[in-house]
């Protein structure tokens, strides 16, 4: 009883959110603009609209400007909460469901055609002030399992929906292997755009690639302008965006041969800065928190630098990522929560730090 | 004062009990939470037979939300509408996802039970972090967040510490 009467107080001051869902209780088929209006603190009915105008201005008057701008914000980030009109609780719970399933952000930064361009994976472009400035090679670094070949694939299918011509390099997985990640991760008309020309994967072996680079090497006989360009990428194709997988796996067939595998580097480095592709070169370390690349100067060299975290804890794993340098613009330095979502790829949560000790 | 006052009147709070009084801490508690829209994690029992509890207990849940922390850890589950599945009580960064989609929503309540077994699995430092953005979160949303505890000898300290993130620390009386 006494819960009841406790109850029954609570009701009467109901929250607007509380308010929705009484209205919607009472009568779901009510009109919108009825319920709106009773969404509204029933405290001061006889408010009159001057009144509540000088009431504002002087709220305003008296309100420090950054204080105003936080609650400006603080409306933003909760839409649901001002503008929720769910019909039912069913509703909540379903749209939930929905949301939790297929997380969809806005892509605020062009994925091509200006000076800056985008990534085109949700969340990862919030990161970033302006973009990433075209032409930029961007060394992507992370642990097995992170994440960093699904990234490259992901922005190189953006890239190519959105009319770029794009080519990703592998050294490692055979192209029909990739392609069937990528339909996995719902990248499902990856063969129309090969078709379209926009597309391209190769497989190069490393091995192979080894053998040139001795040749040429013996060539130059100490002279360091080596034409990388034949080695990688084909004469008929100038691709807007390239993607290499990976840096690695050059280091790994060039065991051994530390000094070969730094002036190949530097060379590859040269190349790409040479060409108005965006690059993105995979560095797969164990522990990236210690170590971004097999030679430690591939970080340096590179315009950007993303890492992919995928940190153990307990019996789990939790994912992270974090822009730890981008010559040429803006970018929030703060490491973020990361998903990869069995339908969507990569989800990066801009807004959510991690509750891990990375 | 009784439970539902004190609820009434807090927005962050963590409700105290003993092994004795847990389980009519959690009866209680979502009895009066069940009266408007109220979002229940489980850091103990699964969603399952939880649900089978409350029901048993006569506590209507028509209004309450799950999030259920434990039943991956046992097998491969897909979530319902009436119940997310996060992977395990350690994965902090995917249920704090998972809570900011469900803070978009108004829900007037949000349950832990509770935050003594989450401490057992989790990195202490990293529940104080979690908890204290969740209670700003759930602030700004306007959703009142209410932390169960279960206290022994060797958990007094850190429910203290836990207390200071709060409005109010509650110690759970029966019949209140």
């Amino acid at each position: 009883m006494k819960e009841q009467e406790n109850s029954d107080a609570d009701l009467s001051e109901q929250t607007s959110a509380e308010d929705i869902k009484l209205k919607i209780q009472q009568n779901p088929a009510e009109p919108k603009h009825e319920r709106k209006h009773k969404t509204k603190p029933t405290a001061q009915p006889q408010k009159t609209a001057e009144h509540s105008s000088i009431e504002d201005i002087k709220t305003k008057l008296h309100k420090n400007p950054a204080e105003h701008k936080r609650e400006q914000k603080t409306k933003q980030t909760h839409p649901a909460q001002e503008t929720a009109e769910p019909s039912s609780f069913e509703d909540i719970k379903k749209k939930l469901q929905q949301n939790i399933a297929e997380p969809k952000r806005e892509q605020k930064i062009p994925i091509t055609g200006g000076d800056y361009i985008g990534t085109g994976v949700p969340g990862i472009d919030e990161l970033f002030t302006l973009g990433i400035p075209k032409g930029s090679s961007v060394l992507v670094v992370g642990g097995p399992g992170s994440g960093k070949t699904i990234f490259c694939l992901q922005t190189l299918y953006q890239a190519a929906k959105a009319g770029e011509k794009v080519f990703y390099i592998t050294l490692e997985e055979s192209p029909d292997r990739l392609k069937s990640h990528m339909k996995d991760f719902g990248m499902h008309d990856i063969e129309e755009l090969e078709r379209k020309g926009k597309f391209l994967i190769k497989k190069f072996s490393p091995i192979d690639i080894t053998r040139q680079i001795d040749a040429m090497l013996e060539q130059a006989k100490g002279e360091l302008l080596i034409d990388l360009k034949p080695l990688l990428i084909p004469n008929s194709f100038e691709p807007d965006r390239v993607a290499v997988d990976s840096l690695s796996a050059i280091a790994a067939a060039l065991f051994g041969k530390e000094e070969s595998y730094r002036l190949y580097i530097e060379q590859l480095f040269t190349l790409l800065h040479e060409t108005t592709a965006t690059s993105f070169l995979i560095s797969e370390t164990p522990d990236p928190t210690q170590k971004l690349s097999v030679s430690g100067a591939e970080e340096f060299l590179a315009d950007g630098v993303l890492i992919f975290y995928n940190v153990r804890h307990g019996n789990v794993r939790e994912s992270a990522f974090e822009v730890l340098k981008m010559r040429g613009s803006g970018f929030k330095k703060k490491i973020v929560a990361l998903q990869i979502n069995a339908e969507d790829g990569i989800i990066v949560y801009p807004e959510q730090e991690v509750f891990t000790s990375i | 004062m009784s439970l539902a006052n004190q609820i009434a009147e807090n927005g962050t709070m963590i409700i105290i009990s003993d092994e004795s009084t847990y389980k009519a801490t959690l009866k209680d508690t979502l009895k009066i939470a069940t009266q408007d829209l109220c979002c229940y994690v489980t850091f103990n029992k699964t969603c399952s037979s939880l649900g089978d509890f409350f029901k048993k207990n006569g506590v209507p849940l028509k209004n309450v939300k799950f999030i259920d922390a434990i039943t991956r850890t046992i097998k491969d589950v897909e979530s319902t509408q009436d119940c997310t599945y996060i992977s395990s009580p350690e994965s902090l960064t995917e249920l704090a996802i998972v809570l900011k989609k469900h803070l978009e929503f108004p829900f007037k309540y949000l349950i832990f039970d509770s935050v003594t077994d989450l401490i057992t699995y989790a990195d202490v430092n990293n529940v104080k972090k979690f908890i204290k953005s969740i209670s700003y979160q759930c602030g700004e949303a306007k959703c009142k967040l209410i932390l169960i505890a279960v206290e022994n000898s060797d958990n007094k300290a850190m429910i203290r510490t836990l207390g200071t993130f709060v409005d109010a620390t509650i110690t759970y009386q029966k019949n209140q």
